[in-house]
């Protein structure tokens, strides 16, 4: 099951975002999680040191 | 299982670049001024490599860059034979090493903030430029930024309590530190407390999406003011919605680190999204 989130980017960042993923060859829902895991595991991370 | 990377002194002729980069753009850009910076303070941050399909098949190279082409570029300017590199003997998929360059920009822990801002303090307060900090010590600009974020309070006059004040009015951390960067004067050590607290009360009213248009006229026009950022903002209607989908387990953790950071989910993500496209130099 998955939990869905709405957040509000401008064109701006949609367009920079789409250049990522397909810089990174990722779909962009990918790259957002995989973003958004690193971040979470850089902050156990921090807690554990 | 987490694969280990250790550190080794690798020759720079026996590295290459090019399947696993993230930040292919321009990479000699400014290299002569990360070559000085290097040259005068040495490398303060190894490089990262692993092994790729093609040094495996390769008799010229033996490992694949994943973070700092241009800190390899500087040292072959140098005209240096070795370069410091934390090595992943595994060969890697381009997917796997793009997904190590990728979190390598995301990953701020690994140098001391304060060491970081120790060490770039006076020559930021003479040119307030975080992308010439990075070339003149060699240290990645993510880093930079970090470390100047995190000492924002520090070495701001004024900016603890303008932090404070921010945060007494239920304004969250992330966008308190935002707001006191923003209310920075132009001798960029103090800021300007009247202008800052009255952008905390425009921003205490305001709904989450706004306060985020708010923060971004702010820092299209920092000399402007908060009544001209908030006409700015009320004008501004091309937003687009995205809807981001998260496993259940990955969204409890989520929430968790939102709550550790004072802030919601939405915003975690819109602030991460926001820092990487920066790092990459995309907005």
């Amino acid at each position: 099951m998955k939990k869905k989130i709405e957040i509000f980017l401008t064109e701006k960042e949609e367009y920079a975002l789409y250049q990522l993923a397909e810089k990174l060859d990722m779909n962009i829902n990918d790259l957002i999680s995989e973003s958004i895991m690193t971040k979470i595991q850089n902050s156990e991370q921090k807690k554990e040191n | 299982m987490t694969k280990k990377f250790e550190y080794k002194e690798i020759n720079v002729e026996k590295i290459t670049t090019g399947v696993f980069q993230v930040r292919d753009k321009n990479p000699s850009k400014n290299l002569d001024a990360l070559a000085k910076g290097i040259k005068t303070m040495g490398l303060l941050q190894p490089i990262g490599l692993a092994k790729s399909k093609e040094t495996e098949k390769s008799d010229k190279y033996d490992y694949e860059i994943l973070w700092g082409q241009r800190r390899h570029l500087a040292f072959k300017r140098l005209g240096m034979t070795t370069i410091p590199a934390l090595v992943m003997e595994d060969v890697l998929s381009k997917a796997q090493g793009k997904k190590y360059a990728l979190q390598e920009n995301l990953i701020r822990e690994d140098m001391s903030r304060s060491d970081i801002w120790n060490t770039i303090r006076e020559f930021y307060i003479e040119f307030d430029d975080p992308e010439k900090c990075a070339d003149e010590f060699g240290i990645p600009l993510p880093l930079v930024k970090d470390a100047l974020k995190a000492n924002l309070l520090e070495r701001i006059e004024g900016g603890k309590e303008l932090f404070e004040f921010a945060q007494s009015l239920d304004i969250p951390k992330q966008t308190a530190f935002k707001v006191v960067d923003i209310s920075k004067n132009r001798d960029n050590v103090s800021v300007d407390n009247k202008k800052g607290q009255e952008f905390c009360k425009i921003l205490s009213t305001e709904s989450t999406v706004m306060r985020n248009k708010l923060i971004s006229a702010a820092k299209k026009t920092p000399q402007g003011d908060p009544q001209g950022w908030l006409a700015q903002a009320k004008a501004e209607k091309n937003y687009k919605k995205r809807t981001v989908e998260l496993e259940e387990s990955f969204d409890d953790a989520l929430k968790l680190l939102a709550g550790k950071l004072d802030s919601s989910p939405e915003d975690v993500i819109l602030e991460t999204l926001l820092e990487l496209l920066e790092s990459e130099e995309l907005i």
